[in-house]
């Protein structure tokens, strides 16, 4: 006899190798995530907070806070939290160089979790992100389990087929072997047409089941996963001011922010005499957002805030606030020129025409890129009067952007750390109508963001489709 | 002549594993569980298998015991909230609210009220209804 034992060993070892097999699939998935990147105007330090990736749990969290010029040095305490309860907590010491600064945390499971950042003046910023979970379609199981039983059953049906009594009785584990096959190549083929299911944190609300495993309610929405427009409140308190945001159709408070050009909000704010802050408020619970305006100017402000909510959509919000301050009112920026902006030189061209072309020459190649982009351009008008109220009422208000190059296969972008690009800023914009409008350009060079206003007259031919 | 049962029985042992490992963790349908914290209170949330019509939510609190616990659904896609249904005590800090309507499939928001002497706390709890 004899044949038993064996059968029972290949039997053994047939299961063994489905479940190598299995390991080896995990151990193939994508790496599924990415920096994150968000800036935040905490107190009165604009600092750029980076999420390294993390690909396994339990793994340490690293934590870069990029600071800029004129950044107060002090200490920051950040701490993470998942289901409510802190885990772990590190202090970043701010030196007085701009730069980057590491702190180290710990993450010990896949979902959702939440960092808190705290300088000791106020309430923390907490910025909501996702630690990825390798996760295994099941197309992948199916293909890589069916190709290991296949192997499995061929190897079988060959030793049937030379101990057997009858060579005919290796047919059997050669239609295992067969059936393995199928159900290999159709997951193979069918994965490419198999639509993913819906993203934990894009798309729904993240939970600790969905983002470990995404297939166990994947049902495709029968609605689209837009969420309803915000409302915006805003109030000037000491030092700054804060943003209440309420869901447009339930009023309930908005916490579904999601974080688009690094960051959770782009809040853009013009002065009565038309200085422009671009800031980036922080969230302190749902729905409250708190950012610090550093010198004020007595009078009123437009308010532009920009953000995506879960689902998708970009959104712009405008309003005004009057603020109390001190600051003397700026002069009328020039047009088009050279001009040296923060000890840096710079020269404006504008190109007008349908669209029409702005370009600014800083002279050195060693511009960084800020919120993921090489350049921002805001534009308001037509304005009459004073700029801060007639830019809440234009007609046009737009935030234009000159892309970073990107680099193919590269799925993180650079972060502030690349001062390689430029020296040529340039953005293309049609203007709706003739008029005199306002324009802000900003960029970043030396840790310090530059903002370069300018006015342009567009002319009646200029202007239009 | 012997059949070879003991072959196709090993053939079709196999097969049967490898459909059970393959379809294992898709079908079993766990109770959610989720967990926030609200200033004093620690609120856990759980939802049998929510579904399309009426469903039941267990709520646990722990901290100060709070004296009116609602629950208020909202269909955040579609923008459409509900009227806040009452939860009663089901023994010492837990409370159940029965029968709470969903009346459609997709991302639901649970917003979890808390009102006693420990002064008054929110949570908001996501729920996919399949």
């Amino acid at each position: 006899m004899g044949s038993k034992p064996r059968i029972a060993l290949l039997f053994l070892l047939a299961v063994l190798g489905i479940a190598a097999g299995g390991g080896t699939a995990h151990a193939d998935g994508a790496p599924s995530g990415a920096d994150i990147q968000v800036a935040q105007t905490l107190g009165a330090r604009e600092l750029t907070v980076i999420i390294r990736r993390v690909d396994v749990t339990p793994s340490p969290l690293r934590v870069d806070v990029v600071t800029h010029q004129g950044t107060a040095p002090g200490t920051l305490h950040l701490a993470v939290a998942a289901d409510g309860v802190t885990s772990s907590r590190t202090d970043v010491v701010l030196g007085t160089e701009p730069g980057v600064y590491a702190g180290n945390l710990q993450v010990d499971k896949p979902g959702p979790w939440e960092l808190s950042l705290n300088d000791g003046t106020g309430p923390a910023a907490t910025i909501p992100f996702i630690v990825p979970a390798r996760v295994v379609p099941p197309w992948e199981k199916a293909t890589y389990g069916g190709f290991v039983a296949a192997g499995a059953f061929l190897l079988l049906a060959l030793i049937v087929g030379i101990r057997a009594r009858r060579t005919a009785f290796a047919l059997i584990p050669a239609g295992g072997a067969v059936a393995a096959l199928a159900v290999a190549v159709t997951g193979a083929l069918l994965s490419a047409s198999t639509p993913p299911p819906p993203a934990p944190g894009s798309q729904l609300d993240p939970t600790f089941d969905n983002v470990t495993d995404p297939y166990a309610n994947a049902r495709l929405s029968t609605v689209d996963y837009s969420r309803p427009p915000v409302n915006l409140a805003v109030a000037a308190e000491p030092g700054g001011l804060r943003l209440a945001l309420a869901d447009g159709a339930t009023g309930r408070p908005v916490d579904d922010l999601l974080v688009h050009d690094n960051a959770l909000v782009h809040l853009v704010l013009v002065s009565p005499s038309g200085r422009l802050n671009h800031l980036h408020p922080v969230r302190v619970g749902p729905g409250d957002y708190r950012v610090g305006v550093p010198d004020p100017e007595a009078g009123t402000y437009a308010v532009a805030a920009e953000l995506v909510r879960r689902g998708g959509g970009v959104q712009l919000v405008r309003s005004t606030v009057d603020l109390h301050g001190t600051a003397a009112p700026a002069p009328e920026p020039p047009g088009a020129g050279p001009r040296t902006v923060d000890g840096t030189p710079v020269d404006l061209t504008i190109t007008p025409g349908t669209p029409t072309t702005v370009t600014a020459h800083f002279r050195t190649q060693d511009l960084q890129p800020w919120l993921g982009m090489l350049g921002h351009l805001i534009i308001a008008g037509p304005l009459t009067g004073p700029v801060g109220e007639s830019a809440a009422k234009a007609p046009t208000w737009a935030h234009v952007h000159a892309m970073i190059p990107p680099v193919a296969g590269q799925l993180d972008r650079p972060d502030e750390t690349v001062a390689a690009y430029g020296p040529d800023v340039s953005f293309t914009y049609t203007f709706a109508a003739p008029g005199r409008y306002r324009l802000w350009l900003q960029a970043e060079r030396g840790y310090r963001v530059l903002t370069v206003p300018a006015v342009v007259d567009v002319p009646a031919n200029g202007a239009g489709r | 002549m012997k059949r070879p049962t003991l072959l196709i029985a090993v053939v079709a042992l196999i097969v049967a594993a490898g459909a059970a490992w393959l379809l294992w963790g898709g079908s079993d349908a766990k109770p959610t569980t989720q967990q926030a914290v609200s200033g004093p209170y620690t609120v856990q949330f759980s939802a049998d298998q929510p579904r399309i019509g009426g469903n039941t939510f267990t709520v646990a609190v722990t901290g100060p015991a709070p004296e009116v616990v609602t629950v208020a659904p909202v269909m955040a896609q579609m923008g459409h909230a509900f009227a806040p249904v009452p939860a009663g005590p089901d023994g010492a800090g837990h409370f159940r609210a029965t029968d709470v309507a969903l009346p459609m499939a997709g991302q639901w928001e649970i917003t979890v009220s808390l009102r006693g002497p420990g002064g008054p706390g929110q949570v908001v709890f996501p729920l996919l209804v399949k």
